[in-house]
């Protein structure tokens, strides 16, 4: 049963993620389609109980790529990023790497003079992990999930200095997540792997389907862009926090700094 | 308007992040000391076997921790209550010093010399093919690889094997053999196999609980394409024939072309795994049960076939009772 509703949540993400916007691009022709392109400097928090009690914290790099389409009272967004980083406790070191494929689709609520609100649904694939290389068989920790999740976006335009600007805040929190974390950390998937007796069914099989008592996964970004001529550059500045409680405490926040090209396309 | 609403969000997002972070635990030495304690606690899966009550042995050692402990003090304290568990894959590590209990092959006889194999048994006629040393000893192929952790594969193999396939037999000296990793135990024992076969099983701790363990896993091994070894083979072991070493000579006596020579192995059939302490020090500890293909535990060592030793009036003389034994069974 729960690989059932786990590959049926999976078959929804990538359903969601190509069919319904190509079926949308049939019947309305988008005001705008952008291509954007994000690099930066990000910084991690993070601890994982079942290795350790420490707090590690560093800098990486952030690369990111997303397609947003926009019709006159929705916002189709979908885009992947890549976090790679090195953070350290005391002596020790972690090399991390994340990747977050998400998809979302909003709708305009309400137009004010100060701006627009919009909101909608996001779905998000994420994978996080870390290799502690002072570690013997578990130096490899991770959790890969999706979520289902209410996003919203305030959206603010202005002139300054004769250019056009927009400000835009776009919250996310999940309202349904299924989570793989190796049972008991990694130890147990990293020893049954030696004898390749694993699969993408068992990965599944093993996850679990989290309530917000124990699995938060906000994610936040703010962003500010400038059009030139057509096309526009931005800013952005993103938040995000995984806490999975499950068995053993794991918890990551990160905080990315991104400057892109927003190219229309 | 606008940049301020931008200022302030920011702020927000930034002072909302700890929140949702537990306090740090504090550094201190009983904190440390009680992180190791419910670490072993937790994840070490050979209690049973050992026969520890891990309950009392806090009740031993936990009295002799307090705040104003020494780092050296708390280290030979830590040190201490880890040897109570008589296993080689339990270490404490620190920037100073790393704990250890190598009683397992420090009360036996070493059963190898590298200075009577170099002089007066390979001479210069042998060859280093990545980390084999190997050579014919008349009629008979002669294998020595002294590290599991030095990586193999199955071209180096099959080449390094065809040329020793048209002789008598093959000696394979793990002897000294430390360990490293699992998977080149089982290529190499893969290779003397033509079919897939059960050599042994596993279970891992997988909750705090001390009967909290995964499935008993079957280790399969599967035969390598094309290849495999036909003539027979003798394995020589010692008692520093230890971890993957292990592992590898259990995978080898459950195969009725091997014969396992010289003395019972050194064990260390569980897989370690780690933990950070509070203070920053790392203790390393077994996390799995390892069986052989009998379902008998091999982490004090598997028995040899022919038991041989070599005394130290043997070395004095220059002579390696095992290999010659070994040599004896092939020829």
């Amino acid at each position: 049963m729960q690989k059932a509703i786990s590959i049926l949540f999976a078959c929804i993400l990538f359903i969601q993620g190509v069919s319904s916007n190509d079926l949308e691009k049939k019947r309305q022709k988008p005001l705008s389609r952008f291509f954007n392109i994000e690099t930066g400097v990000s910084h991690f928090t993070h601890r994982d109980y079942f290795t350790s009690s420490l707090m590690y914290d560093g800098f990486g790099a952030s690369l990111a790529a997303n397609v947003q389409r926009r019709f006159s009272n929705k916002i189709f967004d979908g885009g992947h990023q890549i976090d790679i980083g090195i953070t350290s406790a005391k002596v020790s070191n972690v090399i991390l790497f994340n990747y977050r494929y998400y998809n979302k689709t909003l709708f305009k609520v309400s137009k004010y003079k100060s701006g627009n609100i919009y909101t909608g649904v996001q779905f998000d694939f994420f994978s996080n992990n870390r290799y502690h290389n002072a570690f013997t068989n578990n130096g490899y920790t991770y959790e890969w999930g999706a979520n289902m999740s209410i996003s919203a976006r305030y959206e603010y335009a202005f002139n300054w200095l004769k250019k056009e600007f927009q400000w835009s805040y776009q919250p996310s929190i999940p309202i349904l997540n299924y989570i793989y974390r190796p049972s008991y950390a990694s130890s147990w998937i990293e020893v049954i792997e030696e004898n390749e007796t694993y699969g993408f069914l068992d990965i599944l099989g093993g996850g679990k389907w989290m309530t917000l008592n124990k699995w938060l996964a906000f994610s936040n970004q703010t962003s500010i862009q400038m059009s030139i001529n057509n096309n526009a550059i931005r800013v952005s500045y993103g938040w995000g926090l995984y806490n999975n409680n499950s068995t053993k405490e794991s918890i990551l926040a990160y905080h990315c700094l991104l400057f892109g090209l927003m190219v229309n396309i | 308007m606008a940049k301020y609403s931008i200022i302030l969000s920011l702020l927000l997002l930034y002072s909302c992040e700890r929140m949702f972070f537990a306090d740090d635990l504090s550094d201190d030495p009983v904190s440390s000391f009680d992180v190791l304690w419910q670490s072993i606690d937790e994840h070490y899966s050979l209690f049973d076997y050992k026969n520890v009550d891990w309950d009392s042995i806090y009740q031993v050692y936990r009295p002799q921790v307090d705040y104003n402990i020494k780092d050296d003090s708390l280290f030979r304290v830590m040190s201490n209550m880890l040897y109570v568990l008589k296993d080689g894959h339990v270490n404490l590590i620190t920037p100073f010093d790393v704990s250890r209990n190598w009683d397992w092959y420090l009360n036996r006889p070493q059963n190898f010399n590298l200075s009577v194999l170099e002089r007066n048994y390979w001479g210069d006629s042998y060859r280093i093919s990545g980390p084999f040393i190997n050579l014919l000893l008349d009629s008979v192929g002669y294998i020595r690889y002294s590290d599991f952790s030095s990586n193999i594969n199955k071209d180096q193999l099959i080449s390094l094997l065809k040329a020793y396939q048209p002789y008598k037999g093959l000696i394979i000296d793990v002897r000294d053999n430390g360990g490293g990793y699992i998977s080149n135990a089982e290529l190499l024992a893969s290779m003397f196999i033509n079919e897939s076969k059960v050599v042994g099983y596993t279970k891992t701790k997988n909750g705090p609980q001390k009967d909290d363990f995964s499935p008993l896993i079957p280790v399969t091994l599967n035969p390598v394409d094309s290849f495999y070894f036909t003539k027979p083979v003798a394995v020589l072991s010692n008692r520093s024939s230890y971890s993957s070493t292990n592992m590898f000579i259990s995978f080898m006596s459950s195969n009725d072309q091997a014969t396992i020579i010289g003395d019972t192995s050194g064990g260390g059939g569980g897989v370690p795994i780690s933990t950070q302490l509070p203070n920053g020090w790392m203790v390393r500890y077994s996390s799995t049960i390892t069986l052989d293909a009998n379902e008998r535990n091999i982490e004090n060592g598997v028995p040899p076939d022919i038991l041989v030793t070599q005394t130290l009036q043997d070395v004095a003389i220059g002579v390696d009772p095992i290999l010659e034994r070994a040599y004896q069974k092939l020829k």
